[in-house]
């Protein structure tokens, strides 16, 4: 029997990191945060779980992914600053400090462009620091799939920033 | 492309290092419990879904296992059938001592001063074995 109680207790916090970095606001990181444990308990009938963490940064990152492609979906933001909730931050400069939370809001939206797999496994690698094999196993893929994906989700991400960059010069 | 490549980098770092408030707020984390436990309440219907397909696939496998051995059974007796029922291959040595005095007679009959009687006794055994 899981004590979910525990669980939430150890993992609720990396978690919430995770789901709260993709969104970017409270409301949809904690339907995100609940959406994340439902799954685990649905995924732990199914199979025995051998690593909590991995499995909940996962899922967390899945369902903040589909969040972040119905969101970007259902409506084409002008501006990137209206969707973005602003943390204070330590940045001494106001104009960097609106620089950086524009490229956060746009490499969140491009992460909700790309195709599904390839954003998830961008996230795993480069927000929660997975290696390609902790990869290949949480998504059943073999190592050489997950680099081909982060792969091409990096030359996507790229030339998507790169046309961003020329269009506001 | 190495101005491409900081883009990305950057862009990745900056999204990674942003601050993120404290959290999961206490009232997030008591509705999720609420949550769960109404979701482990549940029956798992995707458990029990995937039982009946599983049951429903051997009952399956069983019948076709069943018309396989009735295939297998009727092919066996057929063959027991035919190989009890064809006709016994003759035997040559009856058929021999059957016909020789006949084709002997033939025989005196046709070169009554043949020297070569034997050989011609066997031509025409021969000939007449594989008219039949």
């Amino acid at each position: 029997m899981i004590d979910w109680n525990t669980i939430i207790k150890e993992h609720g916090p990396g978690v919430w990191q995770t789901a709260y970095r993709l969104l970017g606001n409270d409301a949809d990181a904690a339907d995100c945060f609940q959406e994340t444990f439902v799954s685990a308990l649905r995924f732990s009938r199914r199979q025995r779980v051998r690593n909590f963490s991995a499995l909940l940064a996962r899922l967390a990152t899945a369902r903040a992914i589909d969040q972040l492609r119905r969101r970007f979906r259902r409506v084409q933001p002008t501006t990137d600053f209206d969707d973005c909730i602003g943390v204070e931050s330590e940045s001494p400069c106001p104009q960097e400090q609106a620089a950086q939370q524009e490229l956060v809001a746009k490499v969140r939206q491009l992460i909700g462009e790309l195709p599904p797999q390839e954003a998830q496994v961008f996230c795993l690698r480069y927000l929660n620091d997975m290696s390609y094999r902790q990869i290949a196993e949480q998504l059943s893929i073999s190592t050489n799939s997950a680099g081909v994906l982060l792969h091409r989700a990096r030359a996507r991400l790229r030339e998507s920033l790169k046309l961003s960059a020329q269009e506001l010069e | 492309m190495v101005e491409d490549k900081d883009i990305l980098e950057r862009a990745a770092e900056v999204l990674k290092n942003e601050e993120i408030p404290p959290g999961p707020p206490q009232e997030v984390v008591e509705a999720t419990i609420s949550k769960l436990a109404e979701a482990s309440e549940q029956p798992s219907t995707i458990q029990i879904g995937s039982r009946i397909r599983i049951r429903e696939r051997l009952k399956a496998m069983n019948s076709l296992n069943k018309v396989a051995a009735a295939a297998v059974l009727l092919i066996v007796a057929g063959y027991a059938v035919g190989r009890l029922s064809a006709p016994r291959p003759p035997d040559i040595k009856e058929l021999r001592a059957a016909l020789e005095p006949a084709i002997r007679q033939d025989l005196l009959n046709e070169h009554p001063t043949s020297r070569s009687f034997e050989r011609l006794w066997s031509r025409r055994f021969a000939r007449i074995c594989s008219m039949r």
